[in-house]
């Protein structure tokens, strides 16, 4: 047919407010769908990485001394909150002491009781910005040195410990580099914590964090034995295109815990809590979007019936009419799916009613699975439109409409 | 004479084999030749409508045969007959059907825009019908702003946007007053003289004694 958007604008044209909060209807419910997807994508490539790396263990273990690891009490509430972490179930959870390996038992003596002697991190949050308790806490310092992106194994550096509270370099050790963390541990590192605080509480929470990345050879015996010297201190800021993937790693990661511990009672990681419910919100709200949209097609029928019994009398096929409807609403999704891209370039925040804290991540396989699902979606809404519209009879809708 | 519209043995049933079962056109025979102005009167329920939503292309029948222009109309596909609607017949509803959110000559438009790409074709063609029946002046106004005669003959207007050679009218004086519906029925003889074949379907007598041949149709079937 001829001047099928002629048609198409015609009836927008005449409902504009109508259109409008459709098309941001349309656009909040496949936004909160991304995200969902977003989400979804973290937690499967997480799953990659763990299946990848082959890592023979994984521990997460507190170096803080106020959790006592004697005390069933904190033991527990630690257990807890590691509990409303669907990721941390895939790690061994071994902060205990006596959870560890020999080797790794030695390693932790040496660095708790000989070296590292600093308190939880009680983080607070004021007027949106996150604090360290500064009184008797010693944070990790990170020597400038390692911030060097042409890092090598086996090279000495600098590590210095910083006292906060008198705001001087206490002490400087040498450590010889034995590993490194690559790309895909950091990322899962970050991965965890999307699941307990935002990206700019992780980049916080990452800057105290000792990982210690512990190289075993092909036949499980571990490369070098001097521990002092295999400590890689590292803020996240290493060269990430340096990578050894090649033997069986055993991780453990000093402070994530008590990062997430501390955190725990916090408004913003309460939120990130609900994850759940935020997936709940996102069904919701792409179910109310579907219905919407099927229930704004019907009302559109029923209220252009008049103008559709004129153009079937004037020699349209109920197809043309059909095609009408395609076109109007694809006008509609595409000005919804143009916000959203707009979103992925402008790096959207939506804080929805003070409860709900988004922030798109800029990936394409994420654009990708929304645009699938969307045209999935509004695909099979245009077929059940076009089935109610196939059925309409030019007779029945001229008397309907009291023009014949 | 050639045979604009031909017609043997139209039945069409409602509700058929269901207890509320209605034969509303029992053996319609009508040969209708090209420029021929027709009335087709009787009354209320007699099947004048279900006739001319048959004959219009509107609705299907259940038996018989009907010639359109020579053509078979029973084995056209749903293509073939909304063409047919729009260039080969024109409709003059009684509540003229106009949209109220459109300006007159976008009304006439309606049929051409639905075969018609070029923009500037089909509002200079809509126009000119107007012209041509002297609304010029209304051209630019919706609906809303103009009399009832006005917009019934908007309305015929629109019906000849595409030059169709038949024009079918239901009651195209029902809502008029007797100087309005005189003035509507000139123009319709007019068409006449210009070749189109006119169907009126009407309750009045003095309009259905304007045209050329009246039928009375009477429980599905002619009595005349």
């Amino acid at each position: 047919m001829k001047n099928l958007l002629y048609f198409s604008l015609q009836m927008l044209s005449s409902r504009v407010l109508k259109t409008i909060v459709i098309i941001i209807l349309i656009f909040l419910s496949f936004y909160l769908l991304s995200i969902n997807i977003s989400v979804l994508l973290d937690f499967t490539h997480t799953n990659r990485i763990l299946e990848k790396q082959n890592f023979k263990n994984a521990y997460f273990f507190s170096y803080s001394n106020t959790i006592d690891i004697n005390n069933s009490n904190q033991i527990n509430q630690i257990d807890e909150s590691i509990e409303q972490l669907p990721f941390i179930t895939e790690i061994s959870k071994m902060y205990r002491i006596d959870g560890f390996s020999d080797e790794v038992q030695e390693l932790i003596n040496v660095i708790m009781y000989d070296q590292i002697t600093i308190e939880a991190l009680n983080w607070e949050i004021e007027d949106g910005e996150w604090l360290y308790e500064t009184d008797k806490r010693f944070i990790p310092g990170i020597v400038d040195k390692t911030y060097c992106p042409n890092i090598m194994v086996g090279d000495i550096i600098e590590v210095e410990m910083f006292d906060v509270v008198n705001q001087e370099n206490k002490t400087t050790k040498s450590i010889k580099i034995i590993g490194l963390i690559d790309k895909e541990y950091f990322s899962l590192l970050r991965c965890i914590g999307e699941y307990t605080a935002s990206e700019d509480i992780i980049e916080s929470a990452l800057q105290p964090t000792l990982l210690l990345p512990i190289v075993y050879d092909s036949a499980g015996q571990i490369i070098g034995n001097e521990y002092p010297q295999r400590i890689i201190w590292s803020n996240g800021n290493l060269d990430q295109n340096q990578i050894y993937s090649d033997l069986k790693n055993e991780i453990i990661n000093f402070g994530s815990i008590a990062n997430i511990y501390s955190m725990k009672n916090n408004q913003i990681l309460r939120n990130n809590h609900f994850f759940q419910w935020e997936g709940l919100l996102c069904f919701v709200l792409t179910l109310i979007t579907i219905v919407s949209i099927i229930g704004y097609n019907i009302l559109l029928i029923e209220q252009e019936k008049r103008d559709i019994a004129i153009y079937l009398l004037c020699g349209m096929e109920n197809k043309n009419i059909q095609q009408i409807f395609i076109t109007h609403n694809i006008i509609l999704s595409a000005t919804s799916l143009l916000m959203l891209v707009s979103t992925f370039f402008v790096n959207l925040k939506i804080n929805l009613l003070n409860i709900f804290y988004f922030e798109i991540t800029q990936k394409l396989e994420v654009f990708l699975f929304t645009m699938i699902i969307y045209i999935i979606i509004y695909g099979l809404i245009i077929m059940y439109i076009n089935n109610i519209i196939k059925k309409k009879s030019i007779i029945d809708l001229l008397r309907e409409s009291e023009i014949w | 004479m050639v045979k604009a519209i031909e017609i043997k043995n139209l039945k069409k049933t409602y509700q058929k084999g269901k207890a509320n079962e209605v034969d509303a056109l029992k053996c319609i025979n009508l040969n209708i030749n090209k420029g021929e102005f027709i009335a087709i009167t009787g009354p209320s329920g007699c099947g004048k409508s279900t006739l001319l939503h048959s004959i219009g292309c509107l609705d299907g029948f259940d038996e018989g045969l009907y010639y359109l222009n020579g053509e078979d109309v029973h084995s056209l596909t749903n293509k073939q007959l909304a063409k047919i609607r729009n260039k080969t017949i024109g409709f003059v509803l009684q509540e003229h059907g106009l949209l109220a959110d459109r300006l007159c000559w976008e009304n006439v438009a309606i049929p051409l825009q639905i075969s018609e790409r070029n923009k500037k074709t089909i509002e200079g063609k809509s126009k000119a019908i107007l012209m041509k029946f002297g609304l010029d002046e209304i051209m630019n106004k919706p609906p809303s702003q103009i009399s009832v005669g006005q917009k019934q003959r908007v309305s015929i207007a629109r019906a000849l946007a595409c030059d169709p050679d038949i024009i079918l009218c239901d009651e195209p004086t029902g809502s008029l007053d007797s100087k309005n519906a005189m003035k509507i029925i000139e123009t319709l003889k007019e068409l006449n003289k210009l070749g189109k074949t006119i169907i009126i379907v009407t309750h009045n007598p003095n309009i259905a004694k304007e045209c050329e041949r009246v039928l009375i149709l009477d429980e599905g079937r002619f009595v005349t």
